[in-house]
């Protein structure tokens, strides 16, 4: 695992870790906190630092 | 459909195979090393691991039964719920017919030899494992008390082994694999593992549904035993017969029949086909280093029927915690150790991977150094062997290993930065979800031999052996009398 990034979910506003891989895959994150599922693009907040 | 078969009973007798159900009959006596919580308890909402986090703030680390866990449906589950087996290592050992008082530097390398005493499993017919059979939609994930450990988890998750075949062969590998059931029938799996992976792709090149099985219960050994290293194409079944001192019992599974056995003396088997194309999204989940897995893309399982012997037991690891930690540590100790009396020579006397660095990352290594340059050539060999290995620590024989402080003492006694700590740069990154890159840390901490040097203290040994304690401290109560 070389990268990941932190999603803040656009319905509870509480953030999660995420491989690299799914940044720009076209796939729906789904929130460990209250299921709800978004596109990166889509999050509240995203941190993306190297 | 529930089929119940007349076999299958949870009774034991005297040459009974090994089960879990009969491990634990050895151990519930004790409370130092069993305890049960008989209350009903909601897995899902984090209340087993709470009570397993309690007891490892209070340094206990008893094996926990909770006889009434609530499924997934937020039912009273038909299956009790166990956790924190593995959690010492006078445990791990008893699990293995080794003697308690060997659980220091003595029980990695006797792991080792358990290693190369494979036995061939044998086939049966009939199986406990088999008492009960759950097909189609009956064959539900969510009928199992199945764990939601830390906060970040995206859900609950099974945590025990996934066991495959590789296509057109009769060997098959055992790996913990995390299962995250999304429905009853359908789950995303998250395999890393060399040699699983190796077969998973094999398997996909062929574009279509192959099988797999989540193995939720078996006795202590046949679990140590799958974490060892054994080479590819090794028939890990073999291999945990060795574990148990018997062979190991097989059974034509419920779907596949004879093209895939499963193991007759298990808990609960579900079995599954992976979809060759399908991916699914899994994680986050905390895991051995202690820290988040961060959410991905995995590989999903489809069920096709879950079978479970009458009064079965589910079990449960606690991530990142001592029991996950020593069922990594243990045989990374003893594949070690014999790789550096190969390499190095037999003056290398002790190896231990401490929890402090997760039983993964860290190996502290004593020897008789022979020449100066000789402690480097044994961390060199240690990450050559051990991939997951980040630091490397090398001491004197009269450091204990096991004895952390004696390890860190030396380190800051012996060791000059400039000349004894090397950084290995460029290498393949260990394969765990810190994403710290890819070198590796070599600490030399011997004492310099070429040049004069201090020595250690000491109380002469002699004056120690004929001062008895007992003998000279006044009793209690009766001081400066």
């Amino acid at each position: 695992m070389d990268r990941v990034f932190w999603a803040t979910c656009p319905a509870c506003m509480k953030a999660f870790i995420v491989n690299w891989e799914l940044r720009h895959a076209g796939r729906q994150l789904i929130c460990p906190y209250c299921g709800k599922r978004f596109l990166p693009d889509e999050a509240a907040a995203l941190d993306e630092r190297v | 459909m529930l089929e119940t078969r007349s076999r299958g009973g949870r009774e034991v007798s005297a040459g009974a195979p090994k089960s879990l159900g009969a491990y634990l009959d050895r151990i519930r006596h004790d409370p130092a090393e069993f305890r049960t919580v008989s209350r009903r308890i909601v897995p899902q909402s984090f209340e087993v691991t709470a009570v397993l986090e309690h007891l490892h703030l209070r340094k206990e680390f008893p094996t926990v039964f909770f006889e009434n866990p609530l499924d997934v449906h937020g039912n009273p589950s038909r299956f009790p719920l166990v956790s924190n087996l593995w959690a010492t290592r006078e445990r791990c050992a008893d699990m293995l017919e080794i003697p308690r008082t060997k659980a220091g530097r003595e029980l990695g390398p006797l792991y080792a030899e358990l290693v190369d005493q494979k036995r061939e499993p044998i086939i049966v017919s009939e199986a406990p494992v088999q008492a009960n059979v759950l097909r189609g939609d009956d064959a539900d994930m969510h009928l199992l008390p199945v764990v939601r450990h830390f906060e970040m988890d995206l859900g609950p998750v099974l945590t025990m082994a996934l066991a495959m075949r590789e296509p057109d062969e009769t060997f098959y590998n055992i790996t913990f694999v995390k299962t995250f059931p999304e429905t009853g029938r359908r789950g995303g799996l998250t395999i890393h593992s060399a040699h699983m992976s190796r077969m998973t792709r094999a398997w996909e090149r062929r574009g279509r549904p192959f099988p797999v099985i989540n193995i939720l219960g078996h006795h202590p050994a046949f679990w140590l035993g799958s974490m060892a290293s054994t080479p590819w194409g090794d028939n890990e079944y073999a291999t945990v017969g060795g574990f148990l001192r018997e062979p190991l019992r097989l059974v034509p599974s419920v779907t596949w029949g004879k093209d895939f056995l499963v193991p007759a003396d298990a808990e609960i088997v579900i079995e599954g086909e992976i979809d060759a194309v399908e991916r699914t999204i899994v994680d986050p989940f905390g895991e051995i280093s202690r820290q988040y897995q961060p959410q991905e893309l995995a590989p999903v399982m489809h069920v096709k029927a879950i079978t479970y012997r009458d009064g079965a037991i589910m079990q449960d690891i606690f991530s990142g915690h001592p029991e996950h930690m020593l069922l990594g540590s243990i045989p990374r100790e003893g594949s070690l150790m014999r790789h550096l009396r190969q390499t190095v020579g037999d003056n290398v006397t002790a190896v231990h991977v401490p929890l402090s660095g997760v039983g993964r990352f860290v190996a502290y290594i004593s020897l008789k150094k022979t020449s100066e340059g000789q402690p480097k050539l044994a961390a060199l060999q240690a990450i050559a062997q051990a991939a997951n290995l980040q630091t490397v620590v090398v001491v004197d024989d009269d450091i204990d290993v096991f004895n952390e402080e004696d390890v860190l003492w030396a380190v800051n006694t012996y060791v000059d930065p400039a000349r004894d700590v090397d950084l290995i740069k460029n290498l393949r990154p260990p394969s765990d979800p810190r994403g710290l890159g890819s070198s590796r840390l070599l600490i030399d901490a011997t004492r310099p031999t070429h040049k004069a040097f201090p020595t250690r203290l000491r109380v002469p040994p002699e004056v120690m052996a004929r001062i008895k304690l007992e003998e000279w401290l006044d009793p209690v109560g009766q001081e400066g009398r």
